[in-house]
């Protein structure tokens, strides 16, 4: 590892533009530039020798885009490519030769289709070539997709003992394409473990510099910057890049004197620009920086920093003590703890404990896909609560940024299986003040484990800042005595060790009345003491409004703007009395989601749920299908009305004792056919059916035909809903319905979206087309008055 | 950007329905929030073009794309223009996060963007017109990969030519959907005299003819002037 031996000593610099100087020499822009590795490998050697002799250290081999998708239709194999790349770089007399990975050029889930394995296995390809190849580094770069940082970096990590340079683009807003800010960049990089991190392309040296000097603040690994030679602009139909070498040189002073420790070129840049920064900056000294030591968790575009703050931690989504949880999780409904934690997000948590433990689900499927989709749905950061180890690596793989884990403990064999994955995925921890011998009594002896973590976390290179203790909330209708053990260990962790705090607030009250009074009040004490982290529900008015107070009185909430904002205007009720003379039915037409929940909480006192959906529900339901048919009403006014029904819904079955209460109409499977990756029209017809008391079971978007068969064969499920957008996928449609007519014949099939019509759904042997939800139903409601009375 | 409240009701399909303060309160926040998180950018470039009956070639590149339709709509051009146009992800994510706690504002939201989309692309349009007037040339309308018979499948190679994923961020799917969604791109003829006045790039031109609620309801979608 010389050359990271190399930048703590002297500045080193990248070589500058392959493309510009390709096209330079006459290049069509059609053409794949990395072919000339093996065409013209003279012309590439040429550019290369030209950046050593203009003072480059390190030479990039021009294998940007060698990837397997984009040399798909070349006729040459990843390894073909890279290997002549490697060949022709080191050819050039460079001292250190870096394969260079660009962006595989396709978007990654969940906002496009490419999983984090298949971009691995992408990513790997290249890696592995290279590395055999003799490449001396790895570089990835042009990235502006935070995740697809972590593919790269994980293939390039475990498949050789490269060092690894990572550098993003910023956009001129300060952020990447996909979101991410510098200090989220630098904050999940680091957690990867690369060796260096930093910024290229998009930008000029002068718009790179304020996001260089973020970045700088948020990370401790040498940092390298590759800038375009300016804005282009197009004169004359050629794109022109408007700052010369002396000036790029000044440019490039300043930011070593940032604290810059490697510098190159992107776009536009010459070997002119390379040589004129070797002038400037020969025989400099890289500029001693200041050490960061914060503690941040991060989503993929969203870091939360712990430090002089109170961080709240929302607890809801844990199936521990809760029914309709419980519930969603085994029938596989993930929508409900995407609600909560849209919710808990909105409420005010930032971050979010993901627990989803039960003995008869697999823990470790079910952890990897409900982290997947949250992270779709929210940018707070997650804390991934497990006791199962290998579900914990899984969702630590799959999820995007740098997590909490919920938790280790001091025995033995939990650090042993925790850190390694701790270090690995460069994750927080959250270390639990017990071990063999149980929970300590006192205070002191709580330290004690909490000293004997951080010395165990410390030997695994696990940075001190990454650890939290948690020291445990005891209930104080059982253990009374030992309630302000846990708030002097706060104390005494804080004030010896100097780590972060954390701890289960709502566990202190139960058993007892009026619990959300002495949670209130133990959270006051335990803040007091030095709590960084409260774990606790962020729907409590009561926890929250606490947090905020404390928030001003410990001057982290500055001139009180936040709690002015939140509680200056008196708290808003909803006034029942406004609409105390409209019926349920006419509250559910005008959508009146907050009023019906107040008025189904008080039907329910002396009505059975199945009365009251049968009576109220279902008529307001056809009324509003009804208008919407004939035009009277259209799409918003049709889901307004259908979420206040499904918010009323909700109300029923949290509050129905079991799920028997509700009568169930029929099972149906609803599905986006594989390659579509859109399915709102898919989501109306959803609630809509679930409204009329259909289960639904719905497998998304993007879903793989075996996955429908074998749960229409599971679940025993005798109407499908297929939803299809684009010309393009209602191929795979018909794929599905032939397999699903050669596989289970008695399942009928109704097809929608934007592309379907009566006659292509005929031709494609669906039973029945759906020209929207609200058919959708009218379809269902036929198909099982003929299975219920078959 | 400017999103019009008519423009959105028409892509919801609400016909000659009055709307209550509430859906409107509602549809005006919508708006406001496309265009909060809206990070609209596009790219176009021109090509000398050789059009033939069944293909038009670009010429720099030497990228020729097939399709009858394309070469009808371009047949009196000298010169035609690549653009590419998005909002970015973010409005992805907001319509994919209302989906699980707002059903009908991600709906409405999803309008208001396709909506957004179209005024970038139209002011893009009239920008190009006042650029071409000078020289007393003129814009055909834009014509996207899936009209005619310009296959769908050619929104990849287009996307290449334009390297619009590294300078707008913008790609397609293996089945040649666009992401962010919310994203157009098109092709555009420079034409010596006053546009056709033929049917090119009406309803008769479009995959969505047969199914489409706009034709039905409103005559046409907006994005043509055609009334077939």
């Amino acid at each position: 590892m010389e050359i990271l031996q190399a930048i703590c000593k002297r500045l080193l610099l990248f070589d500058g533009a392959m493309g510009t100087m390709l096209q330079k020499s006459g290049m069509k822009l059609g053409e794949l530039p990395e072919l000339f590795n093996i065409h013209e490998p003279s012309l590439i050697s040429n550019i290369h020798k030209e950046y050593v002799e203009a003072g480059a250290d390190i030479i990039t081999t021009n294998t940007f885009q060698a990837n397997r998708y984009k040399l798909k239709e070349s006729g040459y194999s990843v390894v073909a490519v890279i290997e002549a790349g490697v060949k022709v770089a080191k050819a050039s007399g460079a001292t250190w030769v870096a394969l260079d990975i660009g962006p595989i050029g396709r978007m990654m889930k969940p906002l496009g289709e490419v999983s984090l394995d298949e971009a691995y296995e992408v990513f790997k390809e290249q890696v592995i070539a290279g590395a055999k190849a003799g490449a001396d580094l790895i570089l990835i770069e042009t990235i502006s997709d935070i995740y697809e940082a972590k593919a790269a970096v994980l293939a390039a990590k475990e498949n050789s003992q490269l060092p690894v340079i990572c550098t993003m683009t910023f956009q001129g807003d300060g952020r990447t394409f996909l979101g991410t800010d510098p200090l989220t960049a630098a904050t999940v990089l680091q957690a990867l473990g690369v060796d260096c991190l930093g910024i290229n392309c998009s930008l000029g040296p002068k718009e790179m510099l304020p996001i260089l000097k973020e970045l700088l603040k948020y990370t401790n690994a040498p940092v390298l910057i590759q800038s375009n030679a300016g804005l282009p602009a197009i004169i004359e139909a050629e794109t022109v890049f408007p700052v010369g070498p002396k000036e790029f040189a000044e440019y490039a002073r300043e930011m070593a004197l940032e604290g810059v420790q490697l510098l190159g070129g992107c776009c536009g840049t010459t070997p002119e620009h390379i040589r004129e920064i070797r002038t400037v900056l020969e025989g400099f000294q890289p500029v001693k920086r200041t050490p960061v030591s914060l503690t941040t968790v991060a989503s993929g575009t969203k870091t939360v920093i712990l430090d002089n703050k109170t961080t709240i931690i929302g607890e809801r989504i844990n199936p521990t003590g809760k029914k309709r949880l419980k519930e969603a999780l085994r029938n596989n409904q993930l929508e409900v703890l995407l609600a909560e934690a849209i919710e808990q997000t909105n409420a005010g948590a930032e971050v979010l404990d993901v627990n989803v433990g039960l003995p008869e689900i697999d823990e470790v499927k079910m952890l990897e896909r409900v982290v997947q989709d949250i992270q779709a749905v929210v940018d707070t950061p997650l804390q991934i609560d497990t006791i199962n180890v290998e579900a914990l690596e899984a969702a630590l793989r799959i999820y995007n940024g740098k997590p909490i884990i919920n938790s280790v403990n001091g025995k033995e064999k939990s650090m042993t299986e925790v850190l390694p994955l701790v270090k690995k995925y460069g994750a927080c921890v959250i270390g639990l003040t017990l071990d063999e011998g149980g929970i300590p009594q006192t205070a002191e002896e709580r330290l004690e484990i909490a000293k004997k973590i951080m010395k165990k976390a410390l030997e695994y290179g696990i940075p001190k800042e990454n650890l939290l203790i948690d020291c445990l909330v005891v209930t104080a209708s059982a253990q009374q005595e030992m309630v302000k053990e846990t708030v002097k260990a706060v104390r005494l962790v804080k004030e010896e060790l100097g780590l972060k705090t954390t701890l289960g607030v709502s566990n202190v009250s139960f058993g007892l009345p009026q619990r959300e009074l002495i949670n209130r009040c133990f959270l006051s004490t335990a803040l007091s003491a030095g709590l960084d982290a409260p774990i606790m529900d962020p729907l409590s008015l009561e926890m929250l409004n606490t947090i905020r107070a404390y928030r001003v009185l410990a001057n982290h909430d500055l001139e009180a703007k936040e709690y002015i904002a939140a509680l200056g205007g008196g708290q808003q009720e909803i006034s029942s009395s406004i609409v105390v003379d409209k019926s349920l039915e006419e509250l559910i037409i005008e959508g009146r989601k907050a009023e019906i929940l107040l008025r189904v909480e008080e039907m329910l006192k002396q009505q059975q749920p199945l009365e009251i959906i049968n009576r109220y529900f279902i008529p307001a339901l056809d009324k509003i299908g009804k208008g919407y048919e004939r035009g009277e009403l259209f799409l918003p006014q049709l889901l307004r009305s259908g979420e206040a029904v499904k918010a009323g819904l909700e109300v029923i079955k949290q509050r129905s004792s079991a799920s028997t209460d509700i009568a169930e109409r029929g099972k149906i499977l609803v599905a986006t056919v594989k390659g579509d990756i859109h399915d709102i029209g898919k989501n109306i017809a959803k609630m809509l059916l679930e409204n009329y008391g259909y289960n639904v079971i719905d497998l998304g978007k993007d879903v793989d035909i075996e996955d429908i068969i074998s749960t229409v064969k599971e679940k025993d499920i005798r109407l499908v809903g297929l939803s299809a957008l684009m010309t393009t996928t209602v191929k795979n449609m018909a794929l599905t319905i032939e397999a699903l007519r050669r596989e289970v014949p008695s399942c009928r099939i109704m097809v929608g979206g934007a592309v379907l019509n009566p006659e292509y759904a005929q031709m494609i042997e669906a039973d029945f087309y759906a020209a929207d939800g609200q058919e959708g139903v009218k379809i269902a409601n036929n198909v099982f008055k003929d299975i219920n009375t078959n | 950007m400017e999103i019009k409240i008519e423009e959105v009701l028409r892509y919801l399909g609400s016909g000659n329905i009055s709307l209550d303060t509430q859906l409107e309160e509602l549809i005006e926040g919508c708006i406001e929030e496309v265009q909060r998180l809206a990070r609209p950018q596009y790219i176009y470039e021109t090509y000398k073009i050789k059009v033939a009956k069944e293909e038009v070639a670009f010429q720099k590149d030497g990228v020729t794309f097939k399709g009858a339709t394309l070469a009808k709509h371009l047949e009196e051009s000298i010169e035609g223009v690549i653009l590419a146009a998005t909002l970015g992800v973010e409005i992805d994510r907001a319509i994919v996060k209302y989906q699980y706690s707002k059903l009908t504002r991600a709906v409405i939201l999803d309008a208001c963007a396709s909506v957004a989309i179209e005024a970038i692309c139209d002011q893009l349009q009239q920008e190009l017109i006042s650029k071409y007037q000078e020289k007393r040339l003129q814009l055909t309308r834009r014509f996207s990969p899936g009209y005619g018979d310009l296959a769908l499948e050619y929104q990849g190679k287009l996307l290449d030519l334009l390297k619009a994923q590294q300078r707008i961020g913008l790609m397609s799917t293996k089945e040649s959907l666009l992401v962010p969604r919310k994203s157009v791109t098109a092709i555009i003829g420079i034409i010596p005299k006053a546009p056709p006045k033929a049917g090119l790039n009406g309803c008769l031109d479009c995959n969505l003819r047969e199914g489409c609620k706009y034709r039905r309801e409103a005559g046409n979608c907006g994005n043509f002037t055609s009334d077939m």
